[in-house]
């Protein structure tokens, strides 16, 4: 089979209840996926985009037997998610939680220990795999240390050797690099990479643009339950176009900056990122149809605005202009 | 052979790794030492102060035994022994969703709830030989341990009372992977086992619907079982009725316990509860 992961119109729908007070609540149904299809060839990373409650979690948690589908099927290195669960299990490592998931009281080499006994390996191969995987994260100087005492880099580091622990051909990563300082995420980075480099297939899911350019060899991006495009970074990119996109770095952006420049000539889409709140310091990134026209134009109708410019750039489109192109939303929006 | 050698390791993990866990918090240990001595005291201060110098012998009228401080001491070792085992796998499973790895353990191939019972077997060790430690000197100075073949025998019915518990324990953690919190239904469960075992008083002090109750409770068949073999002396029939209906407690009670687990599991799975904490 050519293909490591297969999913096929997964469906999810959660009920959760919404307290109204003490003794009231309200039902409410929440999609979480609506017919999530995508296959991930052998050895490839592929990464899913989106923002938070896109569906990204779920979609790993179905693929990694932890929650049944209501509707849609997967396969995982050939086996059926819910029919074959536990062969599912045998060939797949996952990341879930970055400094979660751990025993405070045992050292990192007795966590790892235990989880390799959970994955019924023999005692003298879990040892050696235990030492390996410990000196690939770079922990075999911090291995006999009790996990209480670990850094929250560390912890993720420890959690990475989990799911490398029985060696499997298939890695799922939830977010493999959120809440970890520059230094850590980097190191999380050169493994995912290293990963591929043995021959793994990884599926990762990220709300970071960057790390999904860095990384992925193909990227879904996802929204609101469903997937909306799938191609390689560069498919994507070109999407939006080359020298359609111009970054203006502005102090006094006000709210209604959009509004403000819609009369741009041939301007397609607009939207900001405020910096720093107390002085309205940010980027305004202007997405044109097809180039950019008139440079001029697009000044002197941020200096009506009232905002005053700092730096313009015509810029290479990013995954980001990518996922507003393609849902009208930020990343952070949904 | 090589799926039992696979599901040995599980149990090798899993043993050595809740040892190490409680022995890196060992006060509780002192807590098994000196509680069956403790209650024990405490049950016949209690005694004293409401019958006064008649005491040991309303005592001895009432329970066919003569020996109070034997009675309660035994009586608190196997009230420990069942509070233990019926809380441990709904509290450890707790305590994994509080630490991020109950949802961990579905990552692996061995079955979950083999995993869950596994829980109680180092538990239990250091519990078995902490109480035989405090309670077989008492035994042995009262001159109870005159027969090893006895001894041997009251073991087994220990063990064969400890199959329904499991079952029991299984019904809470089922609960518990529902529910996420397990103090309110254990404590309860608990209150009632001690209420009607009879750890404390013989159950002809209840009306006689409260003794037809405590029948399917299978501590009361084993505490009952055990005093007449060690306290009273007598010998227990294979057929004993008592002995008979803890067997069939034995296979009963296991199967209701696994079939509402699974089914809450699956639930769980369905519902993405798995992570919730």
């Amino acid at each position: 089979m050519e293909e490591a992961i297969v999913a096929e119109g997964l469906v999810k729908v959660f009920y959760t209840k919404e307290r109204k007070s003490l003794f009231r609540s309200v039902k409410r149904r929440v999609e979480a996926l609506r017919g999530v299809s995508f296959s991930v060839r052998r050895g490839e990373i592929f990464g899913l985009l989106g923002p938070n409650g896109a569906g990204k979690t779920t979609t790993i948690k179905i693929l990694s037997t932890l929650l049944l589908p209501d509707a849609g099927e997967a396969w995982v290195n050939g086996f059926h998610v819910v029919k074959e669960a536990s062969r599912v299990r045998e060939c797949i490592g996952v990341s879930l939680y970055s400094d979660r998931g751990f025993y405070w009281k045992l050292t990192g080499r007795e966590n790892l220990r235990y989880f390799a006994y959970l994955y019924q390996m023999p005692r003298r191969e879990a040892e050696k795999r235990i030492n390996e995987v410990l000196k690939l994260v770079g922990l075999e100087n911090d291995a006999d240390r009790l996990v209480e005492e670990y850094s929250t880099g560390m912890k993720s580091k420890l959690n990475f050797a989990r799911a490398l622990l029985h060696d499997p051909p298939i890695l799922f990563l939830d977010e493999p690099t959120i809440g970890l300082d520059p230094a850590s995420a980097r190191r999380v980075r050169e493994l995912i990479l290293e990963m591929k480099r043995q021959g793994k297939t990884v599926l990762l899911t990220t709300h970071n643009m960057f790390e999904a350019e860095l990384l992925c060899d193909r990227v879904a991006i996802i929204n609101r339950g469903r997937i909306v495009a799938i191609n390689t970074p560069s498919e994507l990119k070109r999407r939006v176009g080359r020298n359609n996109v111009v970054e203006v770095e502005a102090l006094n952006i006000p709210p209604s900056a959009a509004e403000a420049l819609s009369s741009v000539r041939g301007l397609r889409r607009i939207y900001t990122r405020i910096r720093d709140p107390a002085s309205s310091m940010g980027e305004l990134r202007l997405i044109f149809e097809d180039g950019v026209d008139d440079l001029g134009d697009v000044l002197s109708a941020i200096s009506r605005a009232g905002m005053k410019v700092l730096s313009v750039k015509i810029v290479e489109p990013t995954l980001e202009d990518v996922f507003i192109e393609l849902t009208g939303e930020k990343l952070g929006e949904s | 052979m090589e799926r039992v050698r696979r599901l040995a390791r599980a149990a090798l993990g899993v043993y050595v790794k809740e040892m190490k866990i409680w022995l890196r918090y060992p006060t509780w240990i002192f807590a098994f030492i000196a509680l069956p001595y403790m209650l024990s005291g405490l049950f016949n201060g209690i005694g004293y102060s409401i019958a006064g110098p008649r005491a040991v012998e309303n005592f001895a009228r009432n329970t066919g035994v003569s020996n109070p401080f034997l009675f309660y001491t035994l009586g608190t070792a196997l009230l420990l022994a069942t509070e233990v085992l019926l809380q441990d796998v709904a509290y450890s499973i707790r305590s994994e969703q509080l630490l991020g790895t109950f949802e961990l353990h579905y990552l692996a191939p061995a079955p979950t709830w083999l995993i869950w019972i596994l829980y109680l077997f180092p538990h239990s060790t250091i519990m078995v030989v902490v109480l035989l430690a405090t309670t077989l000197p008492v035994l042995a100075f009262s001159g109870v341990l005159s027969s090893p073949i006895d001894f041997l025998y009251a073991c087994s019915v220990l063990a064969l009372g400890m199959l329904p518990l499991l079952g029991i324990a299984l019904a809470l953690a089922a609960l518990v992977v529902r529910y996420k919190e397990p103090g309110a239904v254990v404590s309860l469960v608990q209150s009632v086992v001690i209420l009607l075992s009879g750890y404390f008083y013989p159950l002809t002090v209840f009306p006689a619907w409260v003794s037809a109750l405590s029948q399917v409770l299978p501590t009361t068949h084993v505490i009952s079982i055990l005093r007449s073999l060690l306290l009273a002396g007598e010998g227990v029939s294979p057929l004993d009725r008592r002995l008979l209906t803890l067997l069939a407690l034995a296979v009963a009670y296991p199967v209701i316990g696994l079939y509402s687990y699974r089914r809450w599991e699956s639930e769980a799975r369905r519902r993405g509860e798995l992570s919730k904490y």
